[in-house]
């Protein structure tokens, strides 16, 4: 069937072709059994193509070539005949270390399976450490939890303080200099969105002082418009003094163009205040410690009242005569139109309670 | 821990380690690598690099300026260089792994000498151990011969092998996957290659080299006067004048220069035969001898060992690979558990 092809030796098989070589010679079975050593009945064998009978592939094949070296035939024309028996070939096939094996193929696709996904695994876990290693310093516990604590407490003014602190980490690597400022804006430029706060106050202060009002309760209403800057005031590290120096500045400027109350654990210098009308008579106070001190003019109208401390100076116009109160009357020297006034305070106590201008 | 990780990007190999060539199979790849064992070496400064290995030093045998000198760093199938044939295994490791990217680090099973000394395996054992591979398991040539020839190693019957190498003849009667009797002795190829050039300078007073003498082997080597006879014209060194010559030689000049080796190989598988047991013995007169290895291909050889012995000899298919695939066979059947022939000594 396979040698449809070559007309010739269409039917040919190893022991036909030996067979017929030899009886051309003329030369008998045993003979040539005798030339190549071998029994006689292997020599039938070979020249029958029964080639099981003999001890292997291996043999038959030495002695087919031995047997046509014998008779003068062609050796690879018997040896190429041999290879196409169907038998020598599922033999073959079976034999042959590389095809043989369709256990070991199975089990080297296994072994090829399994070194490609332990391989992918590793490299999948060195990328996830490389990331991991990159972004340390965000995803340390123990580097943000400053962070995060001081965010707490510095309402928004923490950039101020984080900057420094987080210096350390911005020397790890390009990445993390380059993000970190982005984070710490956006609180600074929330606590920069503050100030708008007190120039607004500042703005309405002096609104207020060209008008001269000289009201009590406009200045608390700009005393109001100060407090937003009252979470400023716990802080205490040195980080936040711009911060801070800002809002008493404005807060300083503030007071000295009104009388607002001050705030009594605020280390301030002492202050100078003119309150009451334009016209009428004069009061001076001088201030040498902290003092409590009410202003009523004639028409029994408070004009003026507020928290001292020392070295304020207070200037109070209106008209006379005045009822005046001195929480610690010990700490206050008063003025009455340019002339000392002696402040008696009540038995016991303190305090003082006068009547000053009377005619 | 990093051989292991490089092992899993690493096939299973068997190498013929042989003196004349070096053969590597690869598992389900077979034969990948089949190259001399050869290295060429570059002295500069007192420093000695690898300049080619395998086809490439071999060309350049005796064609090489002072400071490169190609040698065989193998001698009568054991090493006789044991840094050099480290270099050379690593390049022919390397060289079988082309497309691994990490650096091969393979399970390795070396066919030796069956006459080898324990000095001598260890030696190969550190060599391999030194080119890279993680593993290394060693076989008698013999056995993986019978393997790769496809004889039925595991039956209860005897059988007789005869493999030709380069620098050794193995000569072993196999039975139940064992060795029964073994000889080795150091006649093989380059023997051969060495009677010719003793030859040339006898006969022709020309000196030759190793390579031509290879090539007047292969081409008019014969070992039995009744087969066809060749002729080749050599050129080599005239003795007394000093200059190159042109002469003939025939296959018969190289029967007559081969007698001495060809007895040497005659009187070993003598030897064996009559050392055999009697069961044996006769299993192996019923059958016959099978002929491996590279020095099988000698025409003539087989007929010259009928006639010496009375036996059958045939030729095995492929008798250059039949080491090198039996090792590869072995190694499938290794992971199988069920060849328990390997010796690790």
């Amino acid at each position: 069937m396979e040698n449809s092809e070559i007309p010739e030796p269409a039917l040919e098989k190893p022991g036909d072709i030996l067979r017929q070589a030899r009886q051309e010679l003329g030369i008998s079975q045993s003979e040539i059994a005798e030339r190549m050593y071998l029994k006689l009945s292997d020599l039938v064998a070979l020249e029958e193509n029964r080639f099981e009978v003999l001890k292997g592939g291996v043999f038959a094949r030495g002695y087919l070539i031995a047997f046509a070296r014998l008779v003068e035939v062609d050796t690879d024309r018997v040896v190429s005949a041999y290879d196409r028996l169907p038998s020598v070939i599922a033999a073959s096939a079976e034999n042959q270390p590389v095809k043989s094996s369709s256990i070991a193929r199975t089990q080297k696709t296994g072994a090829a399976a399994v070194p490609a996904g332990i391989g992918l695994f590793v490299l999948l876990l060195l990328l996830l450490w490389w990331l991991q290693r990159s972004e340390m310093p965000w995803s340390d516990p123990a580097e943000q939890a400053p962070v995060v604590a001081e965010t707490g407490s510095m309402m928004g003014v923490e950039p101020v303080v984080s900057g420094p602190d987080s210096s350390e980490s911005a020397v790890e690597g390009d990445l993390e200099t380059d993000s970190e400022p982005s984070v710490a804006e956006s609180p600074e430029s929330a606590g920069s969105s503050e100030p708008p706060g007190p120039a607004e106050s500042i703005a309405s202060s002096e609104a207020f002082e060209s008008q001269e009002s000289h009201e009590v309760v406009e200045s608390q209403e700009s005393h109001e418009v100060v407090e937003p800057l009252e979470p400023l005031e716990p802080l205490e590290s040195p980080a936040t003094d711009e911060s801070m120096e800002l809002a008493v500045d404005s807060q300083q400027e503030l007071e000295t163009l009104e009388p607002t109350p001050a705030d009594p654990e605020e280390p301030l210098p002492g202050r100078v205040i003119n309150a009451g009308s334009e016209q009428g008579a004069l009061l001076e106070f001088s201030f040498s410690g902290e003092c409590w001190a009410e202003v009523y003019d004639s028409s029994n109208e408070l004009i003026y009242q507020d928290l001292h401390r020392e070295g304020d100076q207070v200037t109070v116009r209106g008209a006379a005569p005045f009822t005046i109160l001195f929480g610690d009357s010990r700490y206050v020297e008063l003025l009455y139109q340019g002339n000392s006034v002696d402040i008696v305070p009540r038995r016991g106590d303190v305090v003082a309670r006068m009547v000053v201008g009377e005619s | 821990m990093f051989k292991w990780l490089r092992g899993l990007f690493s096939n299973d190999l068997s190498i013929d380690l042989g003196t004349a060539n070096t053969l590597i199979y690869v598992r389900d790849q077979g034969v990948v690598l089949n190259e001399p064992s050869v290295v060429a070496l570059r002295e500069l400064n007192g420093q000695k690099t690898v300049e080619a290995v395998g086809i490439g030093a071999w060309r350049m045998l005796g064609r090489t300026p002072d400071n490169i000198v190609s040698i065989r760093p193998l001698r009568d199938g054991v090493i006789a260089d044991f840094q050099v044939t480290e270099k050379m295994l690593q390049f022919f490791i390397a060289k079988v792994h082309k497309r691994s990217f990490f650096l091969p680090s393979p399970r390795v099973l070396i066919c030796v000498p069956c006459m080898s000394t324990q000095v001598e395996r260890r030696a190969i054992r550190e060599s391999a151990i030194g080119a890279g591979a993680r593993e290394v398991h060693l076989i008698e040539e013999p056995m993986a011969a019978a393997i790769g020839a496809g004889l039925q190693v595991d039956d209860a019957t005897g059988s007789m092998v005869v493999d030709v190498g380069g620098g050794t003849t193995e000569i072993a009667i196999l039975s139940l996957n064992g060795v029964v009797y073994r000889e080795s002795i150091r006649v093989g190829g380059d023997r051969f290659d060495e009677a010719i050039i003793s030859y040339v300078r006898r006969r022709h007073g020309s000196l030759i080299g190793d390579v031509t003498a290879e090539r007047i082997k292969q081409e008019v080597g014969c070992a039995h006067p009744v087969i066809e006879q060749r002729e080749i014209d050599v050129r080599g060194r005239n003795l007394a004048e000093g200059v190159p010559k042109t002469f003939t030689l025939n296959s018969i000049e190289i029967l007559e220069a081969f007698q001495t080796p060809l007895a040497q190989i005659k009187q070993a598988v003598v030897r064996v035969l009559e050392h055999s047991p009697p069961e044996l013995a006769s299993d192996i007169a019923e059958s016959g001898i099978v002929l491996t290895g590279g020095g099988a291909l000698l025409r003539g050889l087989d007929i010259l060992l009928a006639e010496t012995t009375g036996v059958p000899v045939v030729l095995a298919k492929e008798p250059l690979t039949c080491v090198v695939r039996g090792g590869g066979i072995a190694i499938e059947q290794m992971d199988r558990r069920t060849l328990q022939l390997l010796s690790t000594k």
